[in-house]
């Protein structure tokens, strides 16, 4: 191989090399942003691991063309709400609940708050080792097994409202103790 | 509507209640009513999400936990226990690494180590981040994508011999086997075989939270074929006081962290074996994927007049990239190791979250040998006296 070729190599094999950083970069810091905004459209857990999956992929495929000097994370959350899509008419779901302008506000939302995400992860770590008893059962039967409340409900042999209404106060709840330790007003 | 009432909806929207058009349509109205309501809806959200990837990574470590150490005493308690069980194969972190496995299958993927900045005082006194030139694969005449591993065509000299990067050695890396470890600068580009799970990316660690262990270099590569044992003595009079028991380290109440990044070519278990060798055959600790684990995953054992004792296995395939972190508490008699696997970077894991706590045999080391007869891959060698200094996290 002459030099002049080998350089012109290298210097394209250094540019792939720095978009392949960029992206692993810019994913991993959106991923949980947009984790939360996959869910939103699609409660369902499972639904929305593999979602996220085909979002990661098309996020890849498409990262050509991603202009860098833009943000990140309203281009990733443009391509999770064509994945969105794309999956509600492969499965012929019900509607979706967050559509049209509230999934417009819902990623401008996103994007506001998302700096704001890695302090309140730190501070729900620690109010989330605070939750005792049945709190935390009825946290980890939704969470860690996904069983919906009717489902817990049979478990534990408690009423579906009381599931329901237990799981909200907790969620309440850790929002504001996460509002307290960033000394934040809870609104 | 209030906020509690519009947070209600939420939660029942995401507690998979179907919302009527009444309530789906007040729940729309109050998102676009100011964006001071929409953070509010999507911070309910990322609160979920939160919880989801949380609570089952620390279920998922509680599950390891409880199903190696055998223990029955949790039988009524379902959602720690065997509720948990259920779920053991797709945590956040599995399924983050895929998607990081999946950018880099679209030629875009993880390349995460020449440019990552330290973030914090971690000090390891050993440190291997194998950046030396990687192998010449071409130049050896090895077929660009065999079928499977080839038998037979590995090379036998040469490998790592001679290399003497990285800190806290006191002589360079070299090669006793019949067969030699190689430098590996490029897994996506080397697979050696078309089922090769290394292909994906790099070695490298994002834990739950989305942290990035800081790597650097390229990555050690054993022998696909039988056996390659790479060994390098180690800068012992450089190693902390408490540590030294004369020439070699091992001290009785000195405890000493060890970590590493480990990938196999794939899960295979029987007679396949890699992995790194403290100590020496009389007295010793296997950690890797080894001869007395059958199936093939991730796992520990005590070596005794070299036979491997005490193994424990993991649920982890070898097949798939661990961060493996290892306490080495040395005691009167026999050590106590404790191990873990993709434990949280930033905090000391818990007990509770290790996948094994055992004795182990009275050992002292002055050297780190990977022995290997399944090409498998090695990185991030960090020996420290506490756990940041073995776990750094990259800079953002």
């Amino acid at each position: 191989m002459a030099d002049s070729e080998h350089a012109r190599d290298s210097s394209t094999q250094l540019t792939a090399r720095d978009s392949r950083e960029l992206l692993t970069r810019s994913w991993m810091k959106a991923q949980p942003s947009v984790f939360a905004f996959v869910i939103a459209s699609t409660p369902q857990f499972s639904d929305a691991e593999d979602l996220l999956q085909e979002v990661a992929a098309e996020v890849a495929i498409r990262f050509d063309e991603y202009d860098p000097e833009r943000p990140f994370l309203p281009w990733a959350l443009w391509v999770a709400k064509i994945k969105i899509a794309d999956f509600y008419r492969s499965q012929k779901r019900e509607r979706l609940v967050f559509a049209g302008e509230a999934i417009d506000a819902l990623a401008m939302a996103c994007t506001r708050v998302q700096q704001l995400m890695s302090e309140e992860q730190g501070a729900l770590e620690h109010c989330l080792k605070e939750t005792t008893g049945r709190t935390r059962e009825l946290l980890l039967l939704r969470y860690a097994e996904d069983l919906k409340p009717r489902q817990i409900a049979e478990r534990l042999s408690m009423s579906a409202a009381s599931v329901r209404v237990t799981l909200s106060r907790a969620r309440s709840a850790l929002g504001k103790c996460v509002d307290q330790r960033l000394g934040r007003k809870s609104s | 509507m209030d906020s509690r009432e519009a947070m209600e909806l939420v939660d029942a929207h995401l507690d998979g209640e179907e919302l009527n058009e009444e309530q789906a349509s007040a729940l729309t109205e109050w998102i676009k009513q100011s964006p001071e309501q929409a953070d509010d809806v999507f911070r309910r959200i990322f609160l979920h999400a939160y919880l989801r990837r949380s609570i089952q990574v620390a279920a998922i470590a509680s599950t390891e936990h409880v199903s190696l150490e055998g223990s029955a005493d949790h039988a009524d308690n379902a959602p720690t226990d065997a509720a948990f069980k259920q779920r053991t194969q797709w945590g956040w972190w599995t399924w983050s690494v895929v998607i990081v496995a999946i950018l880099g299958c679209a030629g875009l993927g993880l390349a995460l180590s020449s440019q990552v900045v330290g973030s914090g005082p971690a000090d390891p006194f050993v440190y291997e981040p194998f950046d030396y030139p990687g192998f010449d694969y071409q130049g050896f005449g090895f077929p660009e994508i065999p079928d499977s591993i080839p038998l037979g065509v590995w090379p036998s000299e040469g490998g790592t011999t001679g290399r003497d990067g990285g800190s806290g050695f006191a002589a360079p890396w070299q090669e006793e086997g019949h067969l030699v470890s190689v430098i590996e600068s490029d897994p996506m580009a080397h697979p050696l075989g078309k089922v090769d799970l290394r292909q994906f990316s790099r070695l490298s660690y994002i834990d739950s939270q989305g942290a990035v262990l800081q790597t650097n270099g390229n990555q050690l590569r054993t022998s696909a074929g039988d056996y390659s044992s790479t060994t390098r003595t180690l800068n012992v009079e450089q190693a902390p006081a408490n540590l030294r028991d004369g020439e070699q380290l091992g001290a009785d109440g000195g405890t000493l962290w060890l970590s590493f990044l480990a990938q196999s070519y794939d899960g295979s278990g029987e007679h396949r074996y890699a992995f790194l060798e403290l100590g020496s055959p009389k007295a010793g600790l296997h950690v890797g994927k080894l001869t007395s684990i059958p199936n093939g995953n991730w796992g520990i054992a005590g070596v005794v007049n070299g036979q491997e004792v005490n193994a424990r296995s993991s649920d982890t395939s070898s097949g798939e990239s661990v961060f493996v972190v290892v306490r080495l508490e040395f005691r009167p008699g026999m050590e106590l190791a404790t191990v873990w696997l993709n434990p949280n970077l930033g905090v000391e894991p818990s007990e509770n979250t290790a996948f094994a706590q055992m004795q182990v045999p009275d050992l002292r080391f002055d050297r780190l040998t990977f022995t290997g007869r399944f090409s498998t891959d090695f990185d991030e060698i960090r020996l420290g006296q506490s756990y940041h200094d073995v776990a750094p996290v990259a800079a953002p």
